[in-house]
């Protein structure tokens, strides 16, 4: 009856009854299934091979040439590494970024992770608003701007706390090449985009967790210990890795705020990659991106490691 | 509607490392299954055993890795499940949560390039079949009804496009007890009423009997038999099969046969002649239904007795209780007194024998003529 | 739920609970300081900002900053800018619009793909592909890409010469336009693992039965995944849309002429104009200042910074508030799996 015909139509043209024996074949579909697999992942396939893993690959190509603006390229080996090792303002600039590494996880990493754990704290209702009134962003370069006016030495805000409220001398702040890396820091501690992702995955955790911990006599420490962090060490685990990369690469801040100065106490690896990038030193720039590149990798491996064991897994 | 035919079938699942390190038991390992046009099989097992992977393979949901599946003759291996035109049920529903209960019907009408009059007559034809206060589930969306809603919901979507072969994945385990009951009826009922052939997927073996025709046991991406309830109970293919039917299970007792005697215990008894033609001398695993025991008899076994189960609907009661170290399940009279001991005689022609260790029978009573 | 559900009314559970409500409300205090200074303070006049010790209100509230804003959007304030302001708030909007426009629906559709479509060993190797360079950093790759938009598809500073001929290969450059600037962060590798998360969270059985009920793989995704996905595209827009509003290294770098540059961009370049910092010396303060006392015939100092500040964040903002509701929900990150 009907419902027979149906099957028959549904199978549409692409499935005729006609190979009514149980031959095998290559069914036609299956390639069908594969092609529109590969129209979903295409687009996105050919930005990430153009624009993300083909200038990865040059640039360690590039970093073993001469490249210049004009004139044939020429393989000339480790001439610009060599270069950029004996280079006493790379070494400089990786001090610098070290140091402003370190600072910038040291005093802005952590904040985000308790402000979520003891956000989560607050009653239901007013959750909302106070995460809202956290995390509320600012454009980067607006608060870059911002902190550069209120650091100003002559007229700024802080040397108005530091010399009315504490009672302090007048300080350089951006002008002291001893403090102006630990300014620096400052406008990155208003992002608290990670705190948002903190957030979004204490929330899944089950009441129920906390309250059998609570039966077995656990208390705030000890719930904190081992039911919020563990649920958040994959996270917290890859966010490390992401302001790792991120402040290694720092650049906006200073670039805005100091322009390097002074006299270079504040000139980042990424500052000098720039600088070399305007003068044309193609090859020094990418062998310098390559240095970076490996001490980032190093302290990746070495997170990795020390993040090894997952409680989830 | 349509009759099925599995052929053979293997399917391996990969996981998604990059160097595949297991080469374990396949989730099908060469299943073969017939099903008749218009037929109801349950399959049943424990979970794990393949039961739901073999329904998707059915579905066009998974290809299978070697063997084929014919509809009707037509091989429709590889053909994708858009084509297929099944209707398919889910354990947990899997409504879409964007659409009304309207849209989750209408939704294959969407895509069969249907005319608008089309789709909205059959919803309303279905709406009409699947009885009383259905119309009020189509205008809500699924996260607002309940776990039985959402399961008619489920069900008429399947029946909305009049599928060939209908496939459900333990439709009803999310529900409660009450409902579940209440449930099965209404599906047993849809069932019989348009003849689809199905593919019934349960864990619970009350729910498959009371819904196949046939019941298929699997065990680790095999089929251990297929039958009727009777064919599975007094003729089980298997130890597997023996234990996993029947509720409360069968006990199985080590024996040992000499000249034609069953020792066991301390005691021992005559074996009737078919069963002594059938099993040889030496060990053997003898195995009792509850109701395969004679109370109170002089050659019997004492059963110390753990703790009794009273079920007035049957007019029975079970003892649960040891003999020899093992657990016995012993089927008494309702109104029997507890007791700590129990004298048990097992009733060698309607018990049960298998080689020790092993999985094969030696030796099964046969299907009880009731009539 | 770190702190007890009964007996909160213990006097040491109290105060302990009191405190972090204290100091959660002096962080959001502390917090939205900022934005408070930056809008009072382009309220005041050229002389007041530059006034110590600071004022926290305005003594004389002004529009003076604004005004003079307004005037370079009109292009009227001659020197300052090389084109009217508006011209730059259009760039990031262009700019901003293309990235969002391309790279959304791209990374997740891919994504997707990985979470539903892919399997076994070919799943995972595509996972790393998409996320691999997450881990990289992207000064590496500056220099490359740069090279790139010179002389598309050569990341070279020369295309090389067909081989056997002396002419070089033809080349496609994009650099100093909008599409250099957009191309290289419409695919985001975060956006994917966020969108990879949030799909995986979805139960098979869903798309298996829209599969059953015959839709094809793009009608499963338009019709039933993406309706069921608001809050991941929620979150990606925002994270998308605040990377590529505040993106300041790239464009400067692959930029040349000044009526392209975007407002991030130009806000920098204005600053340098008006504050002439040449060093950070405390004589070079002095100078600065000298400088401003300078600007402030024009009427223009940090006044109308703090106005051009509150222009670039306000899109940014307007994007937080408009995602809010659905950025928690959205979120289901499971670390680098």
């Amino acid at each position: 009856m009907t419902l027979q015909q149906e099957a028959t139509e549904t199978a549409g043209g692409a499935e005729p009854p006609a190979g009514t024996e149980s031959q095998v074949r290559e069914p036609a579909p299956s390639r069908r299934r594969r092609l529109e697999r590969a129209l979903f992942v295409l687009p996105a396939f050919s930005f990430q091979l153009t624009w993300g893993w083909y200038p990865l690959l040059m640039a360690f190509v590039i970093s073993f040439t001469n490249a210049r603006v004009r004139g044939p390229i020429e393989f000339t080996g480790l001439e610009s590494y060599e270069r950029m090792w004996s280079d006493p303002l790379v070494a400089e600039a990786f001090r610098v970024t070290a140091i402003y590494a370190v600072l910038s996880i040291g005093l802005t990493f952590f904040i985000p992770i308790f402000v979520a754990i003891l956000l989560m704290e607050m009653p239901k209702r007013h959750i909302r608003w106070m995460m809202l009134l956290w995390f509320i962003p600012l454009s980067g370069i607006a608060s870059t701007l911002l902190f550069r006016y209120m650091f100003n030495a002559q007229y700024g805000l802080f040397q108005w706390i530091a010399t009315e409220v504490l009672g302090l001398e007048p300080q350089p702040f951006l002008n002291s090449s001893d403090q102006v890396l630990f300014w620096l820091v400052f406008p990155g501690i208003l992002f608290f985009g990670p705190g948002l992702i903190y957030m979004a995955t204490l929330q899944g955790i089950p009441a129920s967790y906390y309250e059998a911990a609570e039966i077995e006599g656990a208390g705030f420490w000890r719930k904190m210990w081992t039911i919020s962090l563990p649920r958040l060490r994959p996270v917290i685990s890859m966010l490390l890795i992401f302001a790792v990369i991120g402040s290694t690469q720092v650049f906006e801040y200073p670039m805005i705020m100091t322009g390097g100065g002074p006299g270079g106490a504040s000139r980042t690896v990424v500052m000098y990659l720039y600088e070399l990038l305007q003068n044309l030193r193609y090859a020094d720039a990418t062998a310098l991106g390559v240095f970076l590149f490996i001490g980032t990798m190093l302290l990746v491996i070495i997170q990795r490691r020390f993040f090894r064991e997952d409680p989830d897994a | 509607m349509a009759r099925i035919d599995i052929d053979h079938v293997v399917k391996h699942y990969v996981d998604d490392r990059i160097v595949q390190t297991n080469t374990g038991r396949p989730a099908l390992d060469d299943v073969s299954l017939q099903v008749a046009d218009g037929e109801t099989i349950s399959i049943v097992g424990s979970s794990g055993c393949g039961k739901s992977t073999l329904l998707k393979v059915v579905a066009g949901i998974e290809d299978p890795d070697q063997g084929r599946v014919r509809y009707d003759g037509v091989d429709v291996t590889g053909v994708r499940p858009q084509e297929r035109g099944v209707g398919m049920v889910f354990q947990d529903y899997a409504l879409y949560p964007s659409m009304k209960g309207k849209g989750n019907l209408a939704y294959y009408f969407d895509v069969h390039d249907s005319s608008k009059e089309e789709a909205e007559q059959r919803v309303r034809e279905t709406a009409e079949r699947m009885g009383v206060g259905f119309d009020l589930l189509l205008g809500q969306v699924p996260t607002t009804l309940s776990g039985g809603e959402q399961q008619r919901v489920a069900i008429a979507r399947c029946i909305v496009r009049d599928p060939p072969l209908f496939l459900m994945d333990e439709p009803i385990c999310n529900l409660d007890a009450k409902l579940r009951e209440q449930t099965r009826v209404e599906i047993r009922k849809l069932l019989r009423k348009f003849k689809i052939t199905t593919l019934y997927v349960t864990h619970d073996q009350q729910e498959a009997i009371f819904m196949g025709d046939r019941i298929v046991v699997m065990r680790d991406g095999r089929i251990e038999q297929v039958g009727t309830f009777d064919d599975l109970y007094y003729t089980p293919a298997s130890r597997f099969v023996a234990t996993f039917i029947g509720s409360p299970p069968i006990s199985v007792l080590p024996a040992a046969v000499t000249d034609g005697r069953l020792q066991l215990a301390g005691a021992s008894w005559d074996l009737p002649s078919p069963v002594r033609a059938a099993v040889p001398d030496g060990p053997v695993d003898l195995a009792i239904r509850p109701e395969g025991w004679r109370l109170d008899e002089a050659d019997g076994l004492a059963v110390s007795v753990r703790h009794i189960e009273r079920l007035p609907t049957e007019r029975a009661a079970f003892a649960y209780g040891t003999v020899a170290g093992r657990n016995v399940t012993v089927i008494l009279p309702v109104d029997h007194p507890e007791r700590d001991q129990l004298t048990a005689t097992p009733d060698l022609d309607r018990a049960y024998f298998f080689e020790p260790d092993g999985e094969r029978p030696l030796h099964t009573p046969g299907v009880l003529e009731l009539f | 739920m770190l702190f007890p559900r009964v007996g909160r009314k213990q006097p040491m559970l109290r105060i302990a609970w009191w405190a972090v409500v204290a100091f959660l409300c002096l962080g959001i205090a502390l917090h939205l300081f900022p934005f408070y200074f930056m809008l009072v303070s382009s309220f005041k006049s050229g002389e007041e900002v530059l006034a110590f010790p600071p004022t926290f209100w305005p003594q004389d509230p002004s529009f003076a900053g604004w005004k003079l804003v307004f005037q370079i959007v009109q292009g009227s304030a001659g020197q300052l800018l090389d084109a009217p302001l508006w011209l730059f708030f259009w760039n990031s909007v262009q700019i901003t619009f293309w990235v969002l426009v391309i790279g959304i629906p791209i990374t997740s559709m891919a994504a997707y793909a990985n979470s539903k479509l892919q399997r076994g060993p070919m799943a995972r190797w595509s996972f790393l592909f998409f996320i691999g360079t997450l881990m990289m950093p992207a000064a590496l790759t500056l220099i490359p890409n740069f090279l790139l938009t010179r002389n598309f598809p050569f990341a070279l500073p020369n295309a090389p010469n067909i081989p056997g001929t002396d002419t070089a290969f033809p080349t496609f450059p994009i650099w100093d336009t909008h599409w250099a600037v957009i191309f290289p962060i419409c695919f985001q590798a975060f956006n994917f693992l966020l969108f990879k998360g949030f799909f995986d969270t979805i139960p098979d059985s869903v798309i298996q039965a829209a599969r059953v009920d015959g839709g094809s793989e793009f009608n499963i995704f338009r019709r039933i995944v993406l309706p069921m996905s608001v809050p991941v595209y929620a979150v990606t827009i925002w994270t998308a849309f605040s990377l590529a509003w505040d993106q300041f290294l790239w464009p400067l770098v692959v930029l040349q002429t000044p009526e392209r540059m975007p407002m991030s961009v130009e806000l920098y370049l204005l600053m340098e104009r008006i504050v002439q910092s040449g060093g950070t010396s405390a004589e070079a303060a002095a100078a600065e200042a000298e400088v401003m006392q300078d600007m402030l015939g024009g009427g223009l100092s940090w006044n109308g910074l703090m106005v051009l500040a509150i222009l670039q964040s306000l899109p940014v903002f307007i994007a937080f508030i408009v995602c809010r509701e659905y950025l928690l929900r959205g979120i289901r990150l499971r670390g680098l799996k």
